[in-house]
């Protein structure tokens, strides 16, 4: 069973990584590259808890690194089970692999070590510096620092272990709704709804006006007492804590590795009758959808490729959601920001700093949600052929697609703005609109980029033969130059704002269409020289 | 303040006639020696160019050592009395009557213009720039010699002063030598050849000199004109926002100016900016070790020059990757206190300026390659190293001078500008030896430190991105002038018929494919390799060949998904090439992997590809309901595909293949995986599509498919085409097609 739980691990492994390289002389320039950044990390983080314990004062003790272990493993437990829902019941090497002669639990621990391996990878640049960085500042005894080497191996190994219990009760869930679009819609948009008024109850509950001096004090009592009283109920990261600082030692590590072996027989327990079940459901051709319809010929090709847009998106809601979910979470973000910002009293400079934290968060949302924009041809797969195949100027595709992206992401923004004018009365209704224009605008010439991104380099093959967009790089890319627009307008517009306060708007709007005319005669440009030369 | 009133020669320490005759001595003197000069070049002593070199060079060292003496003309206040805000008298401060003071000024401009243009001139062969240079310098240095008197007392600023002082004697070996220089040069150009420059040429020319002599503008030139500005550029006012604005937009235009040029052209002009950046630096006296060039532009403006002259790599990629994001932090964040025309925010605008400008051009125009990742980390590793020298020399030399701070290591400014004061005072560390006191400020010093090693990353992906865009932008243009090529070409192939018309008119109806190959990427080896073929109307042709020999390859060449690297393919007499659409018209594909938009339903994907292939609604109608008929998939039609067998999305991928009728039907590997009904129709279908005149090319390796439909097949191997036969021969020789395809028998072709 070992050996082969071994090859099912490498041959994972070797499909995300460059194992090759192990053996090569460019490892050690690597490791030693990760070293360094590890070193730089831990430098950066002990300032950033010194600043947090010496100026902000908030108390860095055991108390706190419970508290961050809580919240960082929380996060990490939540990404993990999205992965993991993926990774384990929908990943297409799962039809290779379940063909192998190898049992399904062995699958499926396969999976749970290379998981826990990349996890693994990640902590390395993050809890590694942390907990030195905490040792530091505490100036704490070597005894923690040992006690610290087994917590980065076992606090991968928790988060992917609770991820796996949590994954199988949600692949259910997700495989019940995979059918039912107008439920999984009418769910989303509820539980949207939920908790847009509860934001809004939560927020408006913060008593004004907000001075952030008194309130700070609060503040810090309030943390200072939400971190303790969260260590009553950390559970094992309590323990975890406790253990760092050298407290019942023995009965902590006892209680921790008690509680990996817990955590790994009941995952192993819950699999045995469950993981096959689950990742067969995906593979299977069960549903039936009937869409009765007649033979109908589009006015246009335009036409003929937005409709297609239009049907995929509709019989695809999960997915729609998936990638606009920044987008949708636009409101949240503005109206809890806005409301905290109009609740302050604010001086002439408090307001025009209002729209400039504005226009640089809406912007770094909206722009890094145009993700379909910088997939939307490597989406296309081994499909693409036909497109290739076919004697008609399907470069239309691009802009049916553009079209759907600017259509949905503006109503988007259209029904975000309407809320937080409402939301928000007390916020200049100009400048709301304002901003708006300005983000429809920029939000415009991102996508062109972030199509161009694509069009330039589409991994059609990647994605036909792994279905997967992780790790693609034109959607890092496309993030990066969204976060440097954002960086770019809020930077211009602190500086009009500042210094040209009547001409603020006016120069703002000229930059930002100069800009998109700029994208839009690059991606026509492209559009019309490369697309014949993409190649699956 | 100077309390000083012009008075004519006859203050001097001589008398009027004595100095004449001296300045009569040292034009003779300049004369002669370039005429020794000039014989000695011609009697092959020496060589012209190279001496001009040293010569010129010489007389640029002679003046940058007399600009560490303060000149009493530099404090001349407002010649133009433009400014009547500041409360100074300006009449004050002349030392000449307006005109004289004005030409004096402009003559010491000029002279520094012309120095850096004979110095740089000499070692370019650039033959306008000596002309100028020498023409002009002859001018000037003769004024220079005339005015001699003058300029010494605009030195010193004093009623008595003495020719054989050392101002004296500078200026007047200086003096010389530039009208040596000149005459020199303008011999130079003679014995190079002179060549006759058009009005253009020579307008460009004087363009370029007031370019330079703006570049070398005497710092306090303004200030000597027009007094003060009355604004300080500082805190993003608008004349700051102009200075921030002036290194990039002066940037794009440099560029967009010399991009063109020849090489050697775009270096001089580079040059010369590193020349006037020394210059520049020197203009303001320096002393003690204060005066050090330690700061990180002022040492950028020596690196660059000893990058430039000594053509060394490394010290411009330091410049590029660390000096470029100091001078843009200095020119964002500047540490001045004092009028835009004063000495002090000239010489921080012009030092500035230039460590910023220069690096970007330098690898904009190819001066210097572009550098990669490396370079950067090298720059790293310099910075940290000068970074760790200043932090210990500003700790040191402060015992010395009390305003020693080098890259502001040691000053308050920058936690004072970020109101962080106590993250520097609050974390010191000072230890003595011997009587010297040492103190570090360790927390701010490596903030500082990282901060400017994230800005010098950031830095990168500027750069990069930057670089990124000019490739693309590039490699557009190549592309787009590629297209209009080939459209060229298919017009005159086309020979006045229209582009909707076959190219190749005699094979109208067939499949011609002539010295094909296929290489990917950069593979050495080719994945198809000089294939031919013809297939002509109303045959099934059989495409046959072990998994990775070269068919979906060809396949896929054929139709179009893959470019072609060497031969023609024909389709129904259009080139595939150059008329894709249109031969595409005549194809329909089933490709080997039937790609399909699962969440369609089969008619809505039908529908589709008839859109594509502008099917009318009646036709599609008409031939759908015939293939659903044909291959019993009616019942299935108005579901999802992801629904689908792999046998139903075969189908599918038929009928959709089908629905525009093509002449050319081709089909990869149609009969994969189907059970024997569904293989049993599709194969019907090729038999009954070819029977109505059309061709059908198909690849297999199930032999004994294609031994049954078949008219003629082709085997390939390894990318090469083993043979064509006819299906009908072969029985008739009793060969089976087994044996032929093991055995691989080519004589009984």
């Amino acid at each position: 069973m070992l050996k082969r739980l071994y090859v099912l691990c490498l041959m994972q492994l070797s499909n995300k990584m460059d194992l090759k390289l192990a053996r090569s002389k460019r490892f050690l320039a690597r490791v030693a590259l990760r070293a360094l950044v590890i070193v730089l990390m831990t430098i950066v983080m002990t300032m950033v808890l010194h600043v947090i314990g010496n100026i902000l004062y908030i108390p860095v003790n055991n108390y706190f690194i419970i508290f961050v272990l809580l919240i960082t493993q929380g996060i990490s437990i939540a990404a993990a089970t999205n992965g993991l829902m993926t990774d384990l019941y929908k990943s297409r090497d799962n039809q290779i692999l379940h063909a192998l002669p190898v049992n399904n639990d062995e699958i499926f621990l396969s999976k749970l070590i290379v998981y826990s391996l990349n996890e693994f990878m990640k902590n390395l640049y993050v809890l590694i510096p942390l907990l030195f960085a905490f040792g530091f500042v505490n100036q704490l005894h070597p005894v923690y620092y040992v006690n610290m080497i087994p917590m980065v191996i076992i606090l991968p190994l928790l988060s992917v272990g609770f991820a796996a219990l949590l994954s199988m009760p949600l692949s259910m869930f997700r495989n019940f709704l995979s059918d039912k679009n107008i439920l999984t819609f009418i769910l989303t948009v509820v539980l949207i709804g939920v908790l847009f008024g509860l934001t809004v109850t939560l927020v408006n509950r913060i008593p004004t006006p907000i001075r952030i001096v008194q309130l700070y004090n609060r503040f810090i009592i309030q943390l200072t007492l939400i971190m303790q009283s969260s260590a009553s109920y950390g559970l094992i990261y309590t323990v975890i804590g406790h253990m760092l600082f050298g407290i019942n030692i023995v009965v902590n590590y006892l209680i921790v590795l008690a509680t990996l072996l817990g955590l790994a027989l009941t995952v192993m327990g819950f699999s045995k009758p469950l993981y096959f079940k689950l990742a067969s459901q995906s593979q299977e051709f069960a549903v039936k959808k009937i869409h009765v319809k007649s033979n109908r010929r589009e006015k246009s090709l335009f036409m003929t490729f937005l409709r297609k847009e239009w049907i995929i998106a509709k019989r695809s809601v999960n997915q729609l959601i998936s990638d606009y979910a920044l987008l949708i979470a636009l409101p949240f973000f503005m109206v809890v920001l806005n409301t905290i910002y109009m609740g302050m009293n604010r001086s002439t400079t408090g307001n025009q700093l209002v729209i400039i934290f504005n226009v640089f968060i809406v912007l770094l949302l909206v722009t890094a949600s145009n993700t379909a924009s910088a997939s939307a041809i490597t989406t296309e797969g081994s499909e693409f052929i036909l497109l290739k195949a076919a004697p008609s100027d399907t470069r239309w595709m691009a802009w049916a697609k553009i079209a759907f992206n600017l259509i949905f992401s503006s109503l988007v923004l259209t029904f975000s703005f309407l809320l937080f004018t409402l939301v928000l009365p007390v916020f200049p209704t100009v400048d709301i609109w304002l901003l708006y224009g300005l983000v429809i605008i920029l939000n415009s010439a991102h996508i062109f980029w972030s199509f161009q991104i694509d069009l330039l380099n589409p991994r059609l093959s990647d994605y036909a033969m792994t279905g997967s967009l992780s790790g693609n790089p034109n959607i890092r890319e496309s993030i990066s130059s969204g976060f440097v627009i954002s960086l770019l307008f809020g930077a211009i517009s602190a500086l009009l704002f500042f210094t040209m306060r009547p001409l603020a708007w006016p120069v703002l709007y000229m930059l930002a269409l100069i800009f998109a005319v700029f994208r839009l005669y690059f991606f026509r440009s492209f559009l019309r020289t490369y697309f014949i030369d993409i190649e699956y | 303040m100077v309390n000083y009133t012009y008075q004519p020669f006859s203050q001097l320490d001589m008398t009027g006639d004595l100095m004449v005759l001296l300045k009569i001595a040292w034009v003779v003197t300049a004369v002669l020696a370039a005429g020794l000069l000039v014989v000695l070049v011609r009697k092959d002593k020496l060589e012209s160019r190279r001496l001009l070199k040293y010569l010129a060079s010489f007389l640029l060292l002679v003046y940058v050592l007399r600009l560490y003496v303060h000149d009493a003309i530099d404090d001349t206040f407002n010649l133009f009395t433009i400014d009547i805000v500041t409360d100074r008298d300006a009449f004050e401060t002349w030392l000449f009557p307006v005109g004289r003071s004005f030409f004096l000024i402009v003559l010491r401009w000029l002279s520094v213009t012309l120095f850096v243009w004979l110095a740089v001139g000499s070692f370019f062969k650039h033959r306008l720039t000596l002309l100028l240079g020498g023409t002009l310098g002859v001018l000037v240095s003769l004024s220079n010699i005339v005015l001699y008197d003058t300029h010494l007392v605009a030195f010193l600023g004093e009623e008595v002063v003495s020719w054989t002082s050392y101002r004296g004697l500078q200026f007047a070996i200086e003096s010389v030598l530039f009208l040596t220089v000149s005459l020199f040069a303008l011999y130079v150009l003679l014995h190079e050849g002179m060549k006759v420059f058009t009005w253009r040429q020579v307008a460009l020319g004087s363009v370029a000199f007031l370019a330079t002599m703006l570049a070398v503008m005497p710092q306090a030139l303004l200030y000597n004109l027009f007094g003060n500005y009355g604004e300080t550029p500082i805190d993003f006012n608008g004349i700051h926002l102009v200075i921030i604005a002036m290194p990039f937009v002066f940037t794009i235009v440099f560029f967009f100016i010399f991009r063109k040029q020849p090489h050697a052209i775009k270096e001089m002009a580079l040059v010369v900016m590193v020349v006037a950046a020394v210059l520049q630096y020197f203009y303001v006296p320096r002393s003690g070790v204060s005066g050090l060039p330690l700061h990180l532009c002022n040492m950028a403006v020596i690196l660059m020059f000893i990058a430039f002259v000594f053509r060394k790599e490394q010290f411009f990629y330091f410049t590029y990757f660390a000096n470029v994001i100091g001078a843009l932090a200095a020119i964002l964040l500047p540490n001045y206190d004092g009028d835009l025309n004063s000495l002090g925010v000239m010489h921080f605008g012009y030092n500035h300026f230039y460590a910023f400008v220069i690096p970007i051009l330098a690898v904009a125009l190819k001066v210097f390659p572009r550098p990669q990742l490396k370079h950067m980390y090298q720059a790293i590793a310099v910075f940290t190293v000068y970074f760790i020298a200043v932090v210990f020399l500003n700790a040191w030399f402060r015992n010395y001078h009390s305003s020693v701070d080098y890259f502001f290591t040691y000053s308050d400014h920058l936690t004072d500008l970020f109101g962080a004061r106590r993250v520097q005072y609050d974390y010191q560390l000072t230890f003595a030896w011997r009587d010297l006191s040492f103190t570090f400020f360790p927390l701010f010093q490596v903030i500082y430190y990282i901060a400017f090693i994230f800005l010098m990353f950031m830095g990168w992906y500027v750069y990069d991105t930057f670089y990124v865009a000019f490739d693309r932008q590039h490699a557009l243009a190549q592309r787009q002038r590629e297209l209009r090529l080939s459209r060229a070409s298919l017009k005159q192939a086309l020979a006045g018929r229209r582009f909707d018309e076959p190219v190749n008119l005699g094979g109208q109806n067939m499949i011609s494919i002539r010295n094909f190959s296929k290489t990917y990427g950069r593979a050495a080896i080719k994945a198809v390799d000089n294939f031919s073929l013809e297939v002509k109307q109303g045959e099934v042709f059989g495409f046959l060949g072990h998994n990775g020999a070269g068919k979906s390859t060809t396949i896929k060449c054929l139709v179009g998904i893959q470019s072609i690297t060497e031969g023609e393919i024909d389709v129904c007499g259009y080139s595939i090439k150059t008329q894709a659409l249109y031969a595409k018209r005549h194809m329909g594909y089933v490709s080997d992997n039937h790609a399909m938009y699962e969440k369609l339903t089969g008619r809505e994907y039908v529908n589709y590809v008839a859109d594509l292939y502008e099917v009318d609604e009646e036709t599609r109608q008409e031939r759908l309901h015939y293939y659903l008929e044909r291959l019993s998939l009616k019942h299935a039609i108005d579901h999802e595909i992801k629904s689908y067998s792999h046998g139903m999305k075969q189908k599918l991928a038929v009928i959709a293949s089908l629905i525009h009728d093509p002449r050319v039907w081709i089909l990869d590997e149609p009969l994969t995986g189907l059970d024997p009904t569904s293989a049993y129709l599709i194969k019907e279908t090729m038999r009954e599509h070819a029977n109505r005149g059309n061709i059908v090319f198909f690849s297999s390796h199930v032999i004994e498919v294609v031994e049954k439909i078949c008219d003629r097949i082709a085997i390939i191997n390894r990318g090469q085409l083993e043979g064509i036969y006819e299906l009908d021969t072969l029985r008739k020789d009793n060969i089976a097609l087994e044996d032929l395809y093991m055995h691989n028998k080519k004589d009984l072709q």
